[in-house]
């Protein structure tokens, strides 16, 4: 009986190797790259343009309307987007619908601000440089020590490993007359000295409160937001930035995306209808006429034009055909019942996780079972009855199933 | 008669257990140093950021260190019993087979909890002079897969060894292969924190997989 359990320990093993080993060496010879498009928003045309890389290295310009473009006359119905090359052909218009266009105007309003699943789905270590944020000199410069918030606020400095007991109590009273509830739930910060200034942390208490932790001239600066303790958030992305329109973004539970905006700390909820934080990157794109919000994934696209004051304009929307849906996913399917993920592109931590088929794996556990019927009763003439259990595994696991059974064979049993 | 085993198998790994040792008090001296000397030579600050903001585990060097000692183990302990099928004189002793198997595999995973025991402690305590203790959580938390993976090399590698028949040993180092290698995924700190139980809860299977082919041994199977 226990060589017998044995054997079933090694066939499960084997199973789980084998739906390790095999998807992975599948989708290594048949993956394939997304063909996406590019997609633009024209201050010209007041449309959108795409561009797409079809025919080896030539890609193709073109607009919802059919029309084509060569390479040129695409970048120049761009200016804010291509406008280094504008400027080269002389050709950077001075004004867009009356608002003054030049290099510099555009390089100092343009601005990127994205976040991925991975962003949100990584270890985080929970100590943080508290920079000084009013500074005598133009750049930031590290502390020489690192905050946590437990269930008060305490500086360790560096060299000693120690807690600087003075500065600990002072900012932890800080916090405390600003109406902080230890211990803090959630930290974020732009924690490095790569920015242009430093707006410190939003920190959110036990009561949910969001609060916004300084340090200005050595002080503490903490105050309550005021930002909703019902908004559920689950993630905050702070990117100090010198157009000052906004701190950062908050995603909450349910997918909403809100900018928290300078002018005392209002939010603006973006257009983000669809948005899946866990699976989909995000990007705010500013520029001196437009705010442009887009997000994708593997199945698709959506990207919003707004106005600088987040007025909606227009919104684009596309999907191509999603991996489930390609030839090799069903061969995939029919073949393995299930893998073992055990990395994602979503996902910095290490998993363990089955991800089964679906239906389609009904016909390679039947095909399983029949291979495995036929070649025990006529070339192996094993007792079937012995090992009834064989079938059981091959019924739950399919072709690995099958692989293992008939590789790994039943001993006359005692 | 277990007393009589725990000697023959102490007998077998005695140099195993003196050699580890050096190996591993030398680069646990080694990332001990290693540590001071970052911090000797740069801002202790940056040394922290450097840590926890890239991830970077300070104690990489003996990440292979005890899977290789769980391999070099089942490979001490039970190639002496396979030679001139030494093995098959358990058979003829009061003692269940199995028992005697299993007892076998158990010396060698006390040894290795032993070993994994003092990487443990002795990564707590070098973390805990130099880092916050946030660091020296994840730390621990970072370095317990790659000990799992010296119990399941361990148990992998005796089957490899006991089985008498190479077709079986090539399904088994087809077995061992990814789910060892399922636990050096990443470089970083505490990437394993959601899935550790899911891979301690499959290791536990490998306890029991050594003993089809001490069955197999026993009945001279050859296929």
């Amino acid at each position: 009986m226990i060589p017998k359990i044995s054997r079933y320990a090694i066939i499960i093993l084997f199973i789980v190797a084998l739906s390790i080993l095999l998807p992975s060496l599948y989708w290594m010879i048949f993956d394939k790259p997304i063909q996406a498009p590019m997609v633009f928003y024209s201050s010209i045309k007041k449309g959108f343009l795409f561009s797409e890389n079809r025919t080896g290295n030539e890609s193709e310009y073109f607009d919802n309307e059919g029309n084509t473009y060569d390479r040129k006359t695409f970048r120049t119905l761009l200016p804010l987007s291509y406008y280094s090359d504008l400027l080269k052909w002389n050709i950077l218009p001075d004004n867009i619908d009356g608002i003054p266009i030049s290099y510099s105007i555009i390089r100092n309003k343009s601005l990127n601000f994205s976040f991925e699943p991975k962003d949100l789905n990584t270890p985080i270590i929970d100590l943080y440089p508290l920079f000084e944020s009013q500074s005598d000199f133009a750049r930031l410069e590290l502390p020489g020590e690192l905050f946590r918030v437990g269930t008060s606020l305490e500086f360790i400095d560096a060299e000693t490993n120690k807690i600087i007991t003075a500065k600990s109590q002072e900012f932890t009273q800080a916090l405390h007359d600003a109406g902080f509830q230890f211990p803090a739930k959630y930290i974020a910060g732009n924690p490095t000295t790569r920015k242009p200034f430093d707006e410190g942390y939003f920190i959110i208490d036990a009561a949910n409160s969001v609060y916004h932790l300084k340090q200005i001239k050595g002080k503490p600066f903490c105050v309550n937001t005021g930002i909703s303790s019902d908004l559920n958030i689950r993630f905050i992305k702070v990117q100090e930035n010198s157009m000052k329109e906004y701190y950062g973004a908050i995603v909450t539970k349910t997918n909403e995306i809100y900018l928290i905006r300078y002018n005392n700390y209002s939010l603006t909820k973006l257009p983000v209808d669809g948005y899946i934080a866990d699976e989909m990157t995000f990007r705010l794109q500013c520029n001196p006429i437009y705010r442009m919000v887009k997000y994708y994934d593997d199945k698709g696209l959506t990207y919003t034009v707004m106005d600088s004051n987040y007025n909606y304009i227009d919104t684009y929307q596309t999907c191509w055909t999603p991996r489930e849906e390609w030839t090799s996913s069903k061969i995939a399917a029919i073949v393995f019942p299930f893998s073992i993920e055990r990395k994602s592109g979503d996902y910095r931590y290490i998993k363990f996780k089955f991800v089964f088929t679906g239906k389609l794996a009904f016909i390679g556990i039947l095909l399983g079972l029949i291979i495995t019927l036929f070649l025990k009763v006529n070339i192996y003439h094993e007792k079937l009855r012995d090992n009834w259990f064989d079938f059981v595994i091959v019924l739950f696991s399919g072709l690995f199933g099958t692989l293992a059974v008939l590789l790994i064979r039943p001993e006359p049993w005692d | 008669m277990y007393k009589a085993i725990l000697y023959k198998e102490w007998i077998k790994i005695r140099w195993w257990v003196i050699g580890y040792l050096v190996v591993m008090l030398g680069s646990l001296i080694y990332i001990g140093l290693d540590v001071r000397q970052w911090f000797e030579m740069n801002d202790a600050i940056r040394v922290w950021l450097y840590v926890i903001q890239r991830s970077v585990p300070f104690f990489k060097s003996l990440k292979f260190i005890p899977v290789f000692a769980g391999i070099l183990l089942a490979i001490i302990q039970f190639v002496p019993e396979m030679v001139k099928k030494r093995y098959r004189l358990t058979f003829h002793l009061p003692i269940d087979e199995n028992k005697s198997l299993l007892f076998m595999s158990f010396v060698g995973l006390g040894m290795i909890a032993l070993f994994s025991l003092l990487v443990l402690v002795s990564l707590a305590v070098v973390s805990s002079i130099y880092f916050p203790h946030e660091v020296s959580a994840i730390s621990l938390l970072t370095v317990a897969p790659w000990l799992l993976a010296s119990f399941v090399a361990y148990l992998g590698a005796s089957a490899i060894t006991v089985d008498p028949s190479w077709k079986y040993r090539v399904v088994y180092a087809v077995l061992l292969y990814p789910i060892v290698q399922s636990l050096f995924l990443g470089g970083n700190l505490g990437l394993y924190r959601f899935s550790l139980i899911s891979y301690i809860f499959l290791s536990l299977i490998f306890i029991l997989i050594v003993l089809f082919p001490g069955y197999r041994l026993r009945k001279g199977s050859r296929l």
